[in-house]
């Protein structure tokens, strides 16, 4: 069959999809074209608009502002250097005062003391008194700090004598202070 | 032979020439297309990474800008009568070089509220020029040897009232018996190390604790609120005078 008896060309179909294609392919062309350039534009404003210059200049008043007030800056540095040192002393020192204390207020009141010795977390005690009782109460309260281990601990007997003559009981204890 | 190779010439030639004739409308589309990518990685993503780096910079411009700022607001909020207070009571807690005339102040004190009598004492300065630690490790101190007349409990009081006078001091050893006693004692002191002060670095305000620590060392007993003994401030004309040309770093800036 002769093709040229078709009224539809096929050499017309082809070119328009020839056509249609190249419309494309310009449309496609044309959005990368404005996307490209908006979004370079875009970059470039908002690289523009970024504030660092006038943050860098607020910067530099603020501080010869500050600068003003040096002196003041220096005494709250010393201040400071002070508070931290004196923090760490009291919090390291020793202080044996609450357990002496404690200690000391379990003597009984007829019992003296003869001699009391502290020294790097040790405390020595030695008490004397005319009654076995008082003696036996005051080694039975420290026997009991001893247990609980609060005021102190390793409790030890140094001695325990009586003293014919003055007709009193002499007791020493040492021990640690935790 | 060269006619040959003259044909194949031209029979390319044509073929080149009728390809452009056909794909000749594309040519633009694909130029633009080309140069829109070549445009994205010369221009667009180095200027998206600047864009990222000023950010960055406008970040920590903005972090400076906010510290100096805090700065600004506390440093002129800041009381100077009150840090003036403050740095008094904390330098006669903790001098900066041998207090001698406050450690006589301050057993004189403790002395005189507890009616403990001081005996003899003895200083064991050490080396005038350089630094004595014991006890609290890394402070340098003063230690002396004081014997005591008063019972007991008389001696304990001493103890507490001198731990609540400045400077500051630890107890070493207490020996007490009878009516007398004695106690080895420490005070410390701390030179202030030569530091550079940088406005622009953040200042750390003081915390709770802090204050709680100046109101604590503000109401020890110390020099300025202590009534002195006439014989110990005459006695201590001499030595204080040594002591600050020997041992006391006024200001390290």
């Amino acid at each position: 069959m002769n093709n040229n008896i078709n009224l539809i060309s096929n050499q017309n179909v082809g070119l328009e999809k020839e056509l249609r294609r190249l419309k494309k392919f310009r449309l496609i062309s044309l959005i990368c074209l404005i996307t490209v350039s908006l979004v370079s534009v875009l970059i470039f404003v908002l690289n523009l608009t970024l504030p660092l210059d006038s943050v860098k200049k607020e910067q530099a008043t603020t501080a010869v502002s500050v600068v003003t007030f040096h002196k003041k800056l220096v005494m709250y540095t010393l201040i400071t250097d002070r508070i931290k040192n004196i923090s760490n002393i009291l919090s390291q020192r020793g202080n044996y005062i609450p357990q002496i204390d404690e200690v000391l207020g379990k003597i009984p009141a007829d019992v003296s003391v003869d001699e009391l010795n502290v020294k790097t977390g040790a405390i020595s005690v030695f008490v004397s008194s005319a009654t076995l009782l008082s003696i036996n109460k005051f080694m039975d309260d420290m026997v009991s700090f001893a247990e609980k281990g609060k005021v102190i601990n390793d409790l030890i007997i140094q001695s325990f004598s009586l003293d014919a003559a003055s007709g009193k009981y002499s007791l020493g204890l040492t021990a640690n202070i935790p | 032979m060269e006619i040959e190779s003259g044909k194949k010439f031209n029979v390319e030639l044509n073929n080149l020439l009728t390809l452009y004739r056909h794909y000749k409308d594309y040519l633009l589309p694909f130029g633009v297309i080309l140069a829109c990518i070549l445009i994205v990685f010369i221009v667009v993503i180095p200027q998206f990474q600047q864009y990222l780096v000023l950010q960055g910079q406008l970040k920590v411009e903005m972090q400076k800008l906010n510290v100096l700022k805090a700065n600004y607001n506390f440093l002129s909020n800041l009381d100077s009568s009150k840090s003036d207070a403050d740095y008094n009571a904390l330098t006669l807690a903790l001098p900066s070089g041998k207090d001698f005339a406050g450690i006589l102040n301050a057993i004189s004190y403790a002395s005189a509220k507890t009616g403990v009598v001081v005996g003899d004492f003895q200083f064991s300065v050490g080396s005038l020029s350089g630094n004595n630690t014991e006890g609290v490790s890394a402070y340098p101190s003063i230690k002396i040897d004081i014997n005591l007349v008063g019972n007991t409990q008389s001696v304990i009081q001493f103890i507490q009232e001198l731990y609540k006078t400045a400077p500051a001091s630890e107890v070493l050893s207490i020996k007490a018996g009878g009516n007398s006693g004695g106690i080895t004692v420490i005070f410390y002191y701390k030179p202030f190390l030569p530091q550079q002060v940088d406005d622009s670095a953040p200042v750390a305000v003081l915390s709770e604790k802090d204050t709680a620590l100046i109101k604590n060392v503000s109401s020890w007993n110390n020099a300025l609120n202590q009534p002195q003994l006439p014989s110990i401030s005459s006695l201590l004309s001499g030595v204080s005078t040594q002591a600050a040309s020997l041992g006391n770093n006024s200001s390290p800036f």
